[in-house]
Order: structure tokens, then sequence, then C-alpha cells
């Protein structure tokens, strides 16, 4: 399991303004690497750390140390993303996957970094799909953890994981033997 | 057809690509931190903010409750009575007054055409 590298400020619950934002600067890198993960979209992974961020500072009270504040910005953040995702759905105002996706490759590749037949795979599956696997397979959490964060069931969240590497590793089976 | 052991080091594999996936790209999209004093403006402008935001918010509460708290207020009193006859006599007041503005603003439309 992968977790968040949280360190001594895992559990703590800010008491100053200092503190909070020593904490969020801390937490950054991780939130922001891991929106990158599931929208696959940098300007979005940047734009939703930002919102998760000032809705952080702004509900901090609800923040009672039971969880890392990594995971409780994780939380945040999938919200946020969720919800715009509703909202482009019914406006029907959104780039084509493929132009997402595209952007993203040319970004990796001109960085000098790594654009595989796995992002790829990665890239065109549903967004619900990616967060719950990225969720499970790089975090680690827990199915009941992964619908707490979703505002779905587990069943619901154990269903989308199965289907997406399902689908990922039949055509990972045929990129192999295509050699 | 494999076997169920073969399936699962399969998937094994597939999982430990993927995460080596992820962490290329975290390494690739490395953050770069702004510095602290930056963060901490933002933290006090946000919670500047979300008072502003809140005082308003109760503003607008208390606009719609005190009126209806006042009406329960006259009803439990019995005064619910006396409250009509006022507002009565203020809509008394008020209809001429509605009707020559009216009549005024007409005017001055005709005036402008």
């Amino acid at each position: 399991m992968r977790e968040p590298d949280d360190n001594r400020s895992a559990y703590a619950i800010p008491s100053s303004d200092v503190e909070l934002a020593v904490l969020l600067r801390e937490h950054y890198g991780i939130l922001f690497h891991y929106l990158l993960k599931v929208t696959m979209d940098r300007p979005l992974a940047e734009d939703l750390a930002q919102e998760t961020m000032l809705k952080a500072i702004e509900h901090i009270r609800r923040y009672d140390g039971s969880s890392k504040f990594s995971s409780w910005l994780i939380t945040i953040g999938t919200r946020l993303h969720l919800d715009l995702l509703r909202r482009r759905q019914r406006e029907r105002k959104h780039l084509t996957e493929q132009a997402r996706t595209n952007a993203l490759r040319f970004e990796t590749l001109a960085r000098g970094g790594e654009w595989t037949d796995l992002s790829e795979s990665l890239a065109s599956l549903p967004d619900d799909v990616r967060t719950a696997i990225v969720l499970k397979h790089y975090y680690g959490y827990t199915y009941e953890e992964i619908g707490e964060m979703m505002a779905t069931s587990p069943g619901t969240v154990k269903s989308r994981i199965h289907n997406g590497i399902y689908k990922i590793r039949e055509e990972w089976k045929h990129d192999e033997a295509n050699g | 057809m494999t076997k169920p052991t073969d399936d699962g080091k399969h998937e094994e594999q597939l999982i430990q690509a993927l995460q080596e996936t992820w962490s290329n790209l975290d390494r690739t999209f490395e953050t770069e931190l702004t510095p602290l004093p930056d963060w901490e403006a933002v933290v006090r402008e946000q919670r500047r903010s979300a008072k502003r935001k809140m005082w308003k918010e109760l503003a607008i509460l208390w606009s719609v409750a005190i009126p209806v708290l006042g009406m329960l207020f006259f009803l439990a009193t019995g005064m619910l009575p006396l409250l009509i006859a006022v507002e009565a006599a203020a809509t008394a007041a008020a209809v001429p007054l509605l009707i020559g503005e009216i009549k005024r603003m007409g005017r001055t439309a005709k005036g402008r055409s």
C-alpha cells in the first residue's frame, strides 16, 4: 500500500492561521498529484487543487483528526471533481476526452516523461472508474473508505474497480501479444 | 485457458505496472511550492471572506425571521386584529400614492416618445 506521505502532521488539527498555512503547503503536492492521476488533465488538476485548498480553509472546523489530513483533502477534492463532472454532463460543455488526453500526452512528452499504452488505457477510462482505481491501487484505501470519499456504496466502488481493471487488462494483454 | 493463479499473477503485474505509471506521472509533474507567507495570506483572506459571507446570510435570515416572529407574537397576544387594522390603514394610504406614481411614469414615457 502506498500511503500519501503525511509524516508528523498526519492527524494534526491546526489551531492558528499559520499552522493551517503550513499544513496546506505541506500537502499541496500530495493533493495535486492525486488530482492529476484522476483527472489526467493538468490545468484542471491545478484548478481543483486550489479550490480544494479554499474549501479546506473554509471548513477546517469540520476536520477532527480522526482521519489523515491528506485523506480529508482527497475527499474534498474527489467530491469537487465529481460535482464538476455532473455539471459538465448537464451543461454538455466539455472538451472531448481525446482532446484532454492529447494535451496531457503532449505535455508529458515535452517534459521528458514517459507516455505508455497503460497511460492511454487509464486516460480512456470514465473519470469515476479511474478515481476508484487510483484510490484503491495507488493510495491503498479500502472499498468502504473509497465509498465514503465518492459518496457511493462500497459495492459500486468494487464493481467500478473490477470493470476498470478488466478493461485495462484486456488492452494490456492485447498490446503485449502484438509486441 | 489460464489457471486462476496465472490470472492472479497477471493482475499483480498489471497493478505494479499501473503504480509505476502513476509514479512516473508524479515525477514528470513535480510541484514547486510558493513561499509560506503567500499561503498565510490566502488563509487569512479566505477566512475573512467566509466570515463576511456568514454575516450576510445571517442578516438575510433575520430579515425574514423577525417579521414572521412578529406576526406570531401578535397572534399569540391576541393583538392580531390591531396589526391587521394598522396594515389596512397603511395600504389605504399607499394606494393613492401608487396610482399617482403610475400616472406620473405614464406621462413621462409619453413625453419621451
